[in-house]
């Protein structure tokens, strides 16, 4: 949409990129002559602008774009919108066949993945491979000649996570996964997703750090990472199932919280759930989300309930930027006011904060009496599971709190089980990450046991420490 | 019922098949099964193992805790489980790979020559696999000789069903020779 644009002359230089780069042909040279002596450039055809920005960036300071005054804006937009309404209102939830056959299967993690992103719509797949997330790119480049999508494999996870970006703009649902060292080559791209709205799910497989550390064993050592590895660190969504079926199903969770919230969405699993087999069931119908598109309304926000903005995709006619610098709702640029920059990033947070009800996935195992609450995640829950119903049996009064979303925290619910909880226990695949979070939100003796190991926690360990209170 | 099962050895020795397979089958039985494996990263040669689970009942932490049958196909693996294991294990292993600590105290040291019978009678050691699994079924009757045979058909579709199908009851066969002779005594007989 149209901004007001203004020439300098006293900073033009007479380098004519402007004329080189518009790609509307927007400005034009005057026969006019300038101080400096050559031909003073002017706006010729106002209209056609489409608030690129690219004139004002490759221009050395003569020419900017502003904002439009309110009321004159609002008239461009309800514009916009009659010129746009020929095209179609789009996504929300719909019901769709599963791929596969319903029924009862045997598979691994990794290949729970693959099956579920595709059950979920997943149409594009760009990845570098890693131990031990390897199952998920090949099973990926199997099926996606199958089912008629785009497979690539990049040359690294940099321009993995770039590739699934530009894809999600083309409104294709795409994913990429990988491991802790992909993962942290991953995180620009990520922050970028964070800034301009980019539905995407990111998968990754945790494996004993730091660096390549044992590429073949399990650790969880990305819980910190996956929530504030990026610049920025806005608000993310991050699951972490702990069985097959688990990996299945929120698979399929995590495109849907991705299209739903315009945001990248993790899925952590390890070394050990990737490889496990297990049964899964497989329904005949997959509820999905399909993000919104409302022909002619802004594609960024703020928005002023904190909803989550229209998301049309290249081709649909809209006049879009999508930029990783600080933005208006229309994607224009704006890289000095600070009330656009505050604006944005609390919004940023916000659209996902204010649905914070609905993003609380807790298995809850004996909390109703329990003085001790062992808090898992991921396959570590597992161990727990097994240590506090062993525990049960010896009198003790434990439960289990297993967030299935880790991030946003279920912070309430914590606060909530000190009504008879005295003592939490976090065990961890790493030298202590998530037992940080936890006392971030409760006035209660809190007890890390963490084994950075590379295996999985021997129940038997948390059991002894439930009974014994040794580690 | 609940019974946990530790195949080990080295990779490219076909564990992670046999797990598979015989998880597979416990499966067409209805029974939960969780199975995994780890290997080291070098995948052939390094120590590798694979495990499963079967039980009535839902399997809450899904690894080997206290395992009741053990098959065990290298030197390197049998040292390294026969110092962490108690007796109560049925200890399979291939006397063709490994010497054994005949001076094992218990019942449950089972010798079954898995590789010499494979280039016996396929002139190859890669279907040792499918003839220990055969002896393990037989002998511990874990899950259904059929169910395995129907598996290892949709398994190895692509590749050669029929001698793994062999395989595998070649290997049933010496498994029930052995199931004639008390169990202790297996330890000490002659092959």
């Amino acid at each position: 949409m149209p901004r007001r644009i203004s020439i300098n002359h006293d900073l033009c230089r007479g380098c004519n990129l402007c004329l080189e780069m518009c790609p509307k042909q927007v400005f034009q040279e005057s026969s006019e002559i300038g101080a400096a002596g050559f031909r003073l450039k002017q706006v010729a055809l106002p209209d056609e602008c489409t608030a690129c920005g690219l004139c004002e960036l490759y221009c050395a300071g003569a020419i900017s774009l502003e904002p439009l005054p309110p009321e004159e804006f609002a008239d461009i937009m309800a514009q916009e919108e009659r010129r746009t309404s020929t095209g179609q209102r789009r996504g929300g939830w719909k019901e769709v066949d599963s791929l596969l056959e319903p029924g009862r299967y045997f598979m691994a993690g990794n290949e729970a993945v693959v099956e579920a992103a595709l059950a979920a719509g997943c149409e594009f797949f760009a990845g570098y491979p890693i131990t031990p997330a390897n199952e998920i790119l090949e099973g990926m480049s199997r099926r996606m000649g199958e089912t008629g999508g785009r497979f690539i494999q990049a040359e690294d996870e940099i321009a993995s996570v770039y590739m699934i970006l530009g894809a999600s703009w083309a409104g294709l649902k795409a994913f990429t996964a990988t491991s802790g060292p992909g993962f942290a080559l991953m995180q620009e791209g990520l922050s970028l997703a964070d800034m301009a709205e980019i539905p995407c799910v990111i998968v990754n497989v945790q494996r004993a750090g730091p660096s390549t550390g044992q590429a073949t064993r399990p650790a969880a050592m990305d819980m910190r990472e996956a929530r504030y590895g990026s610049h920025g660190g806005v608000q993310r969504i991050v699951l972490y199932p702990d069985s097959v079926q688990e990996v299945f199903d929120m698979t399929i969770e995590a495109f849907n919280l991705a299209e739903r919230f315009r945001t990248p969405v993790i899925l952590l699993s390890d070394g050990y759930l990737s490889h496990l087999a297990e049964k899964v069931a497989v329904s005949g119908c997959v509820k999905v989300f399909d993000r919104i598109y409302v022909p002619g309304r802004p594609a960024f926000g703020p928005t002023s309930d904190s909803s989550v903005p229209s998301m049309p995709r290249f081709g649909d006619g809209e006049n879009v930027v999508a930029t990783g610098s600080t933005h208006d709702v229309s994607g224009k640029r704006s890289t000095t006011n600070p009330t656009v920059q505050e604006n944005l990033v609390f919004y940023l947070n916000r659209k996902i904060l204010e649905h914070r009800e609905e993003l609380v996935d807790c298995e809850e195992l004996f909390l109703d009496d329990a003085e001790t609450a062992v808090v898992a995640f991921g396959t570590v829950g597992r161990s727990a599971k097994w240590a506090v119903k062993e525990a049960r049996k010896l009198g003790r009064r434990v439960g289990l709190l297993r967030p299935r979303i880790v991030y946003p925290f279920p912070s309430q619910r914590i606060k909530e089980l000190c009504r008879t909880v005295n003592q939490f226990v976090v065990p961890e695949m790493s030298q202590g990450q998530m037992v940080h979070v936890v006392s971030e939100k409760v006035a209660r003796d809190v007890v890390s046991l963490p084994q950075p190991n590379g295996q999985i926690i021997d129940p038997r360990r948390i059991l002894k420490y439930l009974v014994e209170g040794v580690w | 019922m609940k019974k946990e099962v530790l195949f080990s050895g080295k990779g490219g020795q076909g564990l992670g098949v046999m797990g598979r397979i015989l998880a597979l089958a416990a499966t067409i039985e209805e029974k939960e099964v969780a199975s995994s494996s780890s290997y080291g990263g070098e995948v052939t040669g390094g120590l590798s193992q694979s495990e499963v689970i079967i039980s009535d009942e839902a399997i809450d932490f899904p690894s080997v805790l206290d395992p009741d049958i053990l098959v065990t196909v290298s030197q390197d693996s049998y040292d390294q489980l026969i110092s962490h294991t108690d007796c109560r294990a049925l200890l399979f292993c291939d006397p063709g790979l490994i010497d054994p600590d005949h001076n094992r105290e218990g019942p449950g040291l089972i010798l079954i020559p898995a590789a010499e019978q494979a280039v016996e009678n396929f002139g190859k050691s890669q279907f040792a696999n499918m003839i220990m699994l055969g002896a393990v079924v037989a002998l511990t009757q874990i899950v259904r000789p059929e169910s395995v045979a129907q598996v290892i058909g949709q398994e190895f579709k692509a590749k050669s069903p029929e001698l793994n199908q062999r395989a595998f009851a070649i290997g049933l066969r010496i498994g029930g020779e052995a199931s004639q002779c008390p169990v202790g005594d297996l330890a000490n007989r002659e092959h």
